[in-house]
């Protein structure tokens, strides 16, 4: 019996690590991968090369096997991970069927379809740990390890930082990150993580063979992941408790020992269809990384009336701006242009946004008022021109080097990162790291009055909050270089009025501020100074008093309906 | 034709784009509705084509309250354009234009006598039946779009901003075509837009739209007169 | 020289028979964008259902045959009724969508090992004999596999000259349009997987005369097929169809050059350096149909 449930604890030890490595790429990460039992398998044959070739001692067989892993993690994440959605399940699972093929064919390295036999269990102080519950003791013990370690990642502000690119990586960019990088850090670690049960197994077993690392585990490890619950590990262990248990009962109940292998299929078939059914966030949902200090009191309720907002947002005006200690920089742009197709989207634009002044940018619809902010941020990469931030060139910058610089960027309308609570949201778009990140956060919250609603997933808050969460984003980065790409957008006019005291006072703290904007009464009120653009071309600029009486902009407004060469 | 009656609606969480809108549009008339981007312009015709709920008010269809989704809504009389490329890129315009009245006409005759009604009002079209609308100019592709909603025989047409990036030759074309079309089947056109062309005078009567509200309603020489339009939007 | 024709003509008529499987997923996943794993259930409930008709129940083959047609038409188009449209409904991620298609094809493969047994079944009433054209043999099944195309002719008179065909590509070609025409989508979902689903019962037929009957045989057919779509691109059935007749050719070829056992590798990395390089697909937007 002991010896039964010896065996049991190893499997779920490996299948724990194996399940906790996929939740970390694909509920953390967002990475679609069915490949994880490639990385299981390259482990598992790579320690049982160390082991019966080099008689690798422990630990070396295990580091053994995580740095190969890493390697070939590092090596798919620079091929694939440029690539979202669909696309990465298919390019994982295209390369799961290759490696299925090359474990069975590679006779040297994986013994073909014969697999390799005869690995030795590890010593450790010298005493070989032979014995099954000695081995499920150190199984459970080097489970524990990596689970413990996988925890420390997923409560870290890297964890943060990858669980954010997952909702949003182009937003995570223009906040100052480098989500490639984090990508394809997680899936190395993912495979790290693999590549260790994969060395448990071989050295448990004595034994691998191909059959054990195909697409069929890999859609088992996904099973265990999702009825765990994407991004919880703690649902994970539990799931994979659970998930090595159940199978046994078919082994053992005489109406499904014969067909054993396959009633486990149908089994887990059913499951996963259920799960994500009925229970589509599995066993435990996703847990934030960072809380705030208990509330006290009862939870205020949603504030999904207009009047709420409102007051909300006019409380915008009266937040706390801090002054610049530096003198911001002139954002330069000169000669800038693209071109989409036959398209000239922005053509030949040149101007200057000013410290302690609130630059705008007007334009009829598809005058590319857009396009020039993102070339500027370096979401789109320009034909032509150049950008400067106070001295630096920043033309052929990436947006999170821009960002880094010191700019933050809003988009049209609302965007935040849904299914982070607002007080990580805050966290993650402060600009440093380091002490106290925590209480600042939390700090600015209570400033723009969001403090009750701190550790509420920001999807589910009202579009009034979710505004005044994103300027409460822009606040607490504290850039000298700020641009808001119509934030008017959906509101009365009271709350637009706030919004345009909070601009003024931004501009006023010694910041550069650019607005894009259509609401015409925003810009007269707020703007120092005034560009117009129409068709990609800059047609005018100057103060509003003077745009207002232009009769140029007036006409492009009323007079032509865009300009000839269209059609 | 078509009457709405404090009509608010937006999009889920608080986020409310139209504050108590009246309208209305009789069978012949051309009504125009201008505002800039974000006044609700884009929100209002989705609502009175079904794909927005609205969260107060009346909207009627001939005299009827409107319901059912939007396929239902084509089938009993209101076709929409949407902007930007509303055609098939991959079929041909000959495609595009079947595809659009077999949604509410079955009958091949019948179907084909629409056809010839709208390459009749849509000249332009003649020339590039067998050819991939993909491949047309931006103007072009517009004037597809708007003869496939004419082939669906509609008694109320919604055009989202028809002119947006077309040359002022083209726009005129198009203006009069749905003034051809206005006068000869009968029909109720509700249009909006961002920006004026002479053209719009054939327009029957005029509304300004500012941050969800009407905020101003006329004739169509209100669209002269662009210093006392340019303040009021 | 023999040996250079007989592959040919091997990786032609199996080429012939992916083709079929591809345009089957190709014209449900082209117009509801759904990555339906689940046609590998609906893959091999077909032929199941054909061998306990005719090989355990006696029944003649055509009516065997024109049984499993409407059968697989009507499977498919449950799964959409009744899994996909309540995940449409509650706006689910995408991956929802696949985890969901996945589950229902180990399911299948479970349920089908249970009862038929994990082993090869033959079809007894599909007898493989060697026919000799020249210096060249192919056996029954691979000819038997060159009437794809005849379906495959069938499904593309059918999308563009039916009302519901009309629809189809329409929906699949730029699926917000179609909404402002007032085209039903959820009713032409299931239309597309009615038409894709009955079109898996005469491919299975194929595969099941070439290599048997496995509870495995509906995850490799959707394999392939689902690679060839991809390859192909996402435009037209058609372009998963010669994408699948080239994946057949160089499977077959590869033989002269690869050591046995890895040409499975051969369609599998293509598809990796397709995506990698070109996820638009080799064909980019060229197809129409």
């Amino acid at each position: 019996m002991i010896n039964y449930l010896s065996q049991i604890l190893v499997f779920v030890a490996i299948f724990l690590l194996l399940a906790t490595s996929l939740n970390l790429v694909l509920g953390f990460g967002g990475v679609f991968s069915i490949m994880q039992a490639v990385f299981y398998g390259v482990g598992a044959y790579a320690a049982a090369n160390l082991v019966v070739n080099l008689h690798a001692p422990f630990p070396l067989d295990l580091l053994g096997a995580m740095l190969v892993t890493m390697a070939l993690g590092a090596f798919v994440a620079a091929l694939l991970l440029r690539l979202r959605g669909e696309l990465v399940i298919i390019g994982t699972l295209a390369l799961q069927l290759v490696f299925s093929t090359i474990f069975r064919n590679w006779n040297a390295v994986t013994g073909g379809s014969y697999g390799i036999f005869g690995i030795a269990r590890p010593a450790l102080f010298g005493v070989p740990v032979s014995s099954l519950t000695g081995f499920a003791a150190f199984a459970a013990v080097i489970a524990a390890i990596f689970f413990g370690l996988s925890l420390f990642v997923a409560r870290s502000p890297f964890g943060l930082a990858v669980r954010a690119q997952r909702e949003d990586a182009v937003l995570a960019g223009t906040l100052g990150h480098d989500t490639v990088r984090e990508r394809a850090a997680i899936f190395i670690i993912g495979a790290a993580l693999a590549g260790v049960a994969g060395a448990l197994y071989a050295q448990f077993i004595g034994y691998v063979d191909p059959s054990s690392f195909d697409v069929n585990q890999s859609l088992g490890i996904i099973t265990i992941v999702v009825v765990g619950g994407l991004g919880n590990l703690w649902g994970t262990l539990g799931a994979a408790v659970i998930l090595t248990f159940l199978p046994q009962l078919l082994i053992l109940l005489p109406a499904t020992s014969a067909a054993a292998a396959q009633f486990q299929l149908l089994l887990y078939g059913v499951i996963l269809v259920a799960v994500v059914r009925f229970w589509p966030n599995g066993i435990l949902p996703e847990q934030p990384s960072i809380r705030s200090a208990p509330a006290r009191g009862v939870r205020p309720a949603l504030l999904g009336g207009m009047e709420d907002g409102k007051a909300l947002l006019e409380r915008l005006a009266a937040v706390t701006v801090r002054t610049l200690p530096t003198t911001a920089p002139i954002v330069r742009v000169e000669g800038v242009s693209k071109a989409f197709g036959g398209l000239r989207a922005v053509d030949d634009v040149s101007l200057a946004i000013e410290p302690g002044r609130v630059t705008a940018l007007i334009g009829p619809n598809g005058a590319g008022k857009t396009t020039l902010f993102n070339l500027i941020c370096g979401l789109l990469r320009s034909d032509s021109g150049r950008v400067f931030f106070g001295s630096q060139e920043t033309t052929r910058l990436q947006p999170f080097e821009i960002a880094r610089l010191g700019v933050t960027r809003t988009f049209q309308d609302v965007r935040i990162f849904p299914k982070l609570t607002a007080l990580e949201n805050v966290v993650f778009a402060l600009s440093s790291a380091g002490a106290h990140v925590a209480e600042r956060a939390g700090a600015v919250l209570a400033d723009v009055g969001l403090q009750p609603h701190a550790d509420r997933l920001a999807g589910s808050l009202s579009y009034a909050e979710q505004k005044i969460l994103m300027m409460g984003l822009v606040l607490a980065r504290e850039d000298p270089v700020v641009f808001l790409d119509e934030i008017a957008a959906g509101l009365d006019h009271a709350s637009v009025r706030a919004l345009g005291v909070l601009v003024r006072r931004i501009a006023a703290s010694g910041r550069a501020v650019c607005v894009v904007e259509h609401n015409l009464s925003f810009v007269w009120d707020v703007a120092d100074i005034v560009y117009v653009l129409d068709d990609g071309r800059l047609i005018a600029n100057g103060v509003p008093a003077d745009i207002q009486a232009n009769t140029n902009v007036i006409e492009i407004y009323f007079g032509r309906g865009g300009a000839p060469g269209h059609a | 034709m078509l009457e709405l009656r404090g009509v608010e609606a937006g999009y889920g969480r608080g986020k409310t784009v139209l504050f108590g809108i009246d309208l209305s549009v009789a069978a012949g008339e051309l009504a125009l509705l201008m505002g800039h981007n974000g006044a609700g312009k884009t929100t209002l015709l989705r609502t009175v084509f079904g794909e927005i709920i609205p969260t107060a008010g009346t909207i009627a269809f001939r005299g009827e309250p409107l319901r059912g989704n939007s396929s239902e809504r084509v089938r009993a009389g209101i076709s929409y354009t949407a902007g930007g490329r509303a055609v098939f890129a991959g079929l041909t315009v000959n495609e595009n234009l079947a595809v659009a009245a077999s949604v509410v006409e079955t009958n091949k005759q019948k179907i084909a006598d629409r056809r010839a009604f709208v390459l009749d009002a849509f000249p332009g079209l003649q020339r590039c039946l067998d050819q991939v609308a993909g491949s047309m100019s931006g103007g072009q592709q517009r004037m597809l779009a708007v003869s496939m909603a004419v082939m669906q025989e509609p008694q109320l047409l919604l055009l989202d901003e028809p002119s947006l990036g077309l040359s002022p030759l083209y726009v005129e074309r198009l203006y009069q075509s749905i003034a051809d079309i206005r006068g000869r089947l009968g029909l109720a056109v509700l249009v909006v837009e961002q920006t004026i062309n002479p053209s719009m005078l054939a327009a029957d009567h005029v509304a300004i739209l500012r941050m969800g509200e009407v905020v101003v309603r006329g004739g169509p020489e209100m669209l002269a007169d662009s210093e006392r339009l340019w303040s009021m939007l | 020289m023999t040996i250079l024709l007989t592959l040919l003509l091997l990786g032609l008529t199996v080429g012939s028979m992916y083709a079929l499987f591809a345009v089957s997923f190709g014209l449900i996943y082209n117009v509801t964008h759904i990555f339906h794993f689940a046609h590998g259930a609906v893959i091999s409930a077909g032929g199941y259902l054909v061998y306990v008709l005719v090989q355990l129940l006696g029944w003649p083959v055509w009516l065997g045959i024109a049984a499993a047609i409407p059968f697989a038409a009507l499977l498919g188009a449950a799964i959409e009724l009744f899994f996909y449209r309540p995940l449409r409904r509650r706006n689910a991620p995408h991956v929802a969508f696949f985890l969901t298609s996945v589950g229902i094809l180990t399911v299948a493969e479970g349920l089908f090992g249970v009862i038929f047994g994990p082993g090869v079944l033959s079809l007894k009433f599909l007898p493989l004999a060697a026919i000799h054209i020249g210096d060249v043999s192919v056996t029954t099944a691979n000819l038997s596999m060159l009437s794809a195309w005849v379906f495959i002719a069938l499904v593309v008179v059918f999308l563009l000259a039916t009302r519901s065909g009309r629809f189809m590509r329409a929906v699949a070609d730029t699926p917000e349009v179609a909404k402002s025409t007032g085209i039903d989508l959820e009713g032409t979902y299931i239309w597309s997987f009615l038409l894709g689903s009955a079109l898996t019962v005469p491919a299975m037929l194929m595969y099941a005369w070439y290599q048997g009957l496995t509870p495995a045989a509906g995850l490799s057919t959707i394999l392939i097929s689902s690679a060839a779509v991809i390859i192909g691109g996402r435009t037209g059935v058609l372009a998963g169809a010669i994408a699948a007749l080239g994946l057949g050719i160089l499977q077959a070829v590869a033989i002269v050059f690869l050591p046995s056992g890895w040409q499975d590798a051969v369609v599998f990395s293509v598809l990796f350096f397709v995506i990698a390089l070109r996820p638009n697909g080799v064909f980019g937007l060229a197809f129409r149909w």
